[in-house]
């Protein structure tokens, strides 16, 4: 493998894994080996570490609280995402989130969004089945889905249908009377009353076990007859061989390639079949730990064959484009608005639109949205002040410290954003873009010369292309 | 009256003030300052982050009576980050602002009178001002955070010196905090980053340290800090520590032993929240369904941020994340404990 092909792969998994890498970092990377990044992001040692929120909350406090908007928790999850050291944990936490999607728009208290981001952050690559459990327990979950209204004489079957349908197995594997009696075993799995936010600011529910509301009967699920609780309801689901399948597809769909919206999977096949078998089948015999499923992904072909096969979802690349430009890296007052940026594209940290979650892929994509999108983009790599494009610049004038033509400056700038494989009509159009103002002269004009860096690499985010990762 | 009582100290659980958001109340209370009768200055960071303006939410400097009398406001429009508070044996209210890099300063009516500073790393420069008091000549110490150094100032903003240097080894500082300094003209530092209290001279040599003393020999005397945000001195020469990161106030003995720890217990609502609660009667409702066991939470101290003593050893201590400030007293006759020998 070339030089080139090696900084090309890992800029795919910084993207994918992470939320890219500066061209140093990709260097430092391919030099430390692709599997020995791997592990690097699955497994980082201790002393890598997350983002600092006593740096944070020691200047803006309302950001460790929370509120009955989603302003403060954004803000906060941005600060992690652009911050940390370990990005496929801020990763893992954005897919859970996207999986067991819940929203401020109903709990209205976003103290508990960000408690159960902080789980999915610490638990995320741990165990799904210990996970399964955390969750059924997390208040946020147990509010969006009405636990707390789930009695032992009128069973609510709203988080029993979704466990089923949308966070383990999928529509097509149980009955309506599965659903009904997993409702019933998770009966009595509630809310203490919490102290209200009037006067003195916002307090936690905290989970409850009331066993004079659980149904502590006979119950007969996916087959098998029992006294059955949460606890065991949790246990068969993983019997199933539908469960690591839906979790396989799900990880397939986020990390590999775009895959049909959640709702269809009971009706069109996987993209990969083969890679959901081979993915499930890790998972199943890692006793569904979850790193071993991610290092199997990261390393296997079908995801190094996988560049630029998923349109980049709007928290991607809103913190992509602050990691790359080094915008954003302390406490700061437009942390706010940042935290809402990807919200104008169509993602709201804190407040999916449903518990479906996110629809993905080109659902990314309308009118609106890549407005939005190439704006936020383009606005900041077009900024020679900030310091991620100042270095992208300087590598650009160091190729050629004198003089540079068009199409030299515009492969270079194709090659750092990336490296971005264009249509080359799209490339003959940036290199006539570009040699409108003539050759770059970088010894009589740097600043210049920067400036047209900028406003290409401007274009370049407006491409088709750059809106996949 | 809750009370704790240690090595034969007393300190009474007086009344809370205040409540979180809104007319009289508190957003994020940081520093306080009080004058030795028991007017109380406490900073208010707001929801800066969402604007400021000249709204409730606004950052700002609430002027109350210890006793619970709200007696007016200042510095909106002014402020962004206020992080420390000091008064002026003249009675002038000075606050240093994290995010304009400035000082600014007060009547004791809220009158603007003056202001200074700007980033940098030079003299007379700051990145991120912090905790400031005055010293027995009138000289204005300011916490330079970011700079992790002390700067005097006269009054007028005219730079005088500085001392301090960046490390985690003994008198050195990492992006100290809060200061205090107590009748000796000795400084304390809240020396954030490194989990620690430092104490100085006031020409800024080491004099001694408070948090964690025998941790590095493996034992734990409850003593430890996390992350200290401010630091005030009674009229015994004990040491009392808003220690922000574990969420309670700690409490040494002058040679930085430890005394006890305040959890908070501000349990009853303030004057101010009373009279929010008797015109919300759902949320009483909603008090009353809670058991007493999680009840307990509601009078802890959330992020406790800034304490100030009094000259009757009065303990004021803004309970950053609760939106009020609890007030504690000293009970003046204890006794020594008997040595065991």
């Amino acid at each position: 493998m070339s030089d080139a092909q090696d900084i090309a792969l890992m800029a795919h998994l910084m993207r994918r894994a992470g939320f890219g890498a500066s061209r140093d970092d990709l260097e430092a990377f391919v030099a430390r080996g692709y599997e020995e990044t791997v592990e690097l992001l699955v497994d980082p040692p201790s002393d890598v570490s997350r983002a600092d929120l006593y740096q944070l909350f020691r200047y803006m406090p309302s950001l460790e609280t929370g509120g009955p908007v989603t302003l403060p928790g954004a803000a906060n999850w941005l600060y992690h995402l652009v911050n940390t050291q370990r990005p496929l944990e801020e990763k893992m936490a954005l897919f859970w989130h996207g999986v067991f999607a819940v929203g401020n728009s109903k709990v209205d208290n976003d103290n508990h969004l960000i408690a159960q981001i902080d789980m999915f952050r610490d638990h995320g690559t741990g165990n799904y089945r210990d996970l399964l459990v955390m969750l059924a327990q997390n208040p946020a979950m147990i509010y969006w889905l009405d636990n707390h209204e789930n009695h032992k004489r009128s069973p609510n079957e709203n988080w029993g249908r979704e466990l089923l349908e949308l966070f383990s197995m999928g529509v097509g594997n149980y009955t309506e009377k599965d659903v009904f009696e997993c409702a019933r075993a998770f009966t009595g799995w509630t809310l203490g009353p919490k102290i209200p936010r009037v006067p003195n600011h916002r307090f936690f529910f905290q989970f409850e076990f009331r066993p004079e509301e659980h149904d502590f009967g006979e119950k007969e699920f996916l087959g098998r007859k029992g006294h059955f609780d949460g606890h065991d309801i949790i246990e068969i689901i993983l019997e199933e061989p539908a469960c690591p399948r839906f979790i396989a597809r799900h990880l397939y769909n986020f990390f590999v390639a775009d895959e049909a919206q959640v709702p269809a999977w009971n009706i069109e096949p996987p993209r990969d079949p083969d890679a959901i078998e081979y993915l499930a089948g890790v998972f199943t015999d890692s006793s569904f730990e979850i790193k071993p499923v991610l290092r199997a992904l990261f390393n296997a072909d079908f995801f190094k064959e996988a560049m630029f096969q998923k349109v980049k979802s709007p928290v991607e690349t809103v913190v992509s484009t602050l990691r790359l430009t080094e915008d954003m890296f302390g406490p700061q007052l437009d942390l706010i608005p940042l935290g809402q940026e990807s919200a104008h594209m169509g993602q709201s940290l804190h407040n999916p639109p449903s518990v479906e979650g996110w629809q993905t892929g080109r659902d990314w994509i309308n009118s609106g949205a890549v407005v939005g999108r190439i704006n936020f983009v383009a606005d900041r790599v077009g900024n020679t002040e900030l310091p991620g494009i100042r270095k992208i610049v300087q590598r650009v004038a160091d190729a050629n410290g004198t003089s540079m033509a068009a199409d030299e400056m515009v492969d270079h700038c194709l090659d750092l954003i990336g490296p971005l494989d264009v249509a080359e009509a799209t490339r003959l159009e940036l290199i006539e873009h570009a040699s409108e103002q003539g050759e770059l002269s970088w010894s009589n004009d740097f600043d210049g010369s920067s400036q047209r860096v900028g406003e290409m690499l401007a274009l370049i985010a407006a491409t088709t292309e750059y809106q996949f990762g | 009256m809750l009370t704790t009582t240690v090595a034969g100290r007393t300190w009474h659980f007086r009344h809370s003030i205040g409540h979180f958001v809104g007319p009289q109340g508190y957003t994020y209370p940081t520093p306080i300052a009080m004058t030795p009768a028991g007017t109380m200055y406490v900073a208010d960071i707001g929801l800066a982050e969402y604007g400021g303006g000249a709204g409730a939410l606004s950052p700002k400097i609430l002027k109350h009576r210890i006793e619970d009398e709200f007696l007016g406001e200042m510095g909106v429009g002014d402020l962004q980050w206020p992080e420390g508070l000091a008064l002026a044996r003249d009675g002038t209210v000075w606050c240093a602002d994290a995010y304009h890099h400035r000082i600014f300063g007060y009547d004791a009516e809220g009158s603007p009178i003056g202001e200074w500073g700007k980033f940098g790393t030079g003299d007379g420069q700051f990145n991120r001002p912090s905790g400031i008091a005055f010293d027995a000549d009138d000289r204005m110490l300011v916490v330079d955070s970011l700079n992790h150094r002390v700067q005097q100032y006269a009054v007028s903003g005219e730079y005088l010196g500085c001392w301090g240097t960046q490390g985690s080894e003994q008198g050195q500082l990492n992006q100290p905090w809060g200061l205090s300094i107590d009748q000796e003209g000795c400084v304390y530092i809240a020396d954030w980053g490194n989990d620690r209290v430092q104490k100085f001279t006031p020409d800024g040599e080491f004099v001694g340290r408070f948090g964690s003393r025998y941790a590095e020999i493996g034992i734990d005397d409850g003593g430890s800090l996390k992350r200290p945000a401010d630091v005030a001195v009674d009229s015994d020469g004990d040491v009392y520590v808003c220690d922000w990161g574990n969420r309670r106030v700690q409490i040494y003995y002058p040679d930085g032993d430890i005394i006890c720890s305040l959890q908070g217990d501000a349990h009853e609502f303030s004057k101010a929240a009373q009279q929010v609660m008797d015109v919300n009667p759902e949320y009483t409702q909603a008090f009353k369904r809670v058991n007493p066991v999680e009840l307990i939470k509601f009078g802890v101290f959330d992020r406790p941020r800034g304490i100030a003593i009094d000259g009757q050893d009065r303990i004021a201590i803004s309970d950053g994340g609760r939106g009020r400030v609890q007030v504690y007293e000293k009970d003046h006759d204890f006794l020594v404990p008997q040595f065991n020998a």
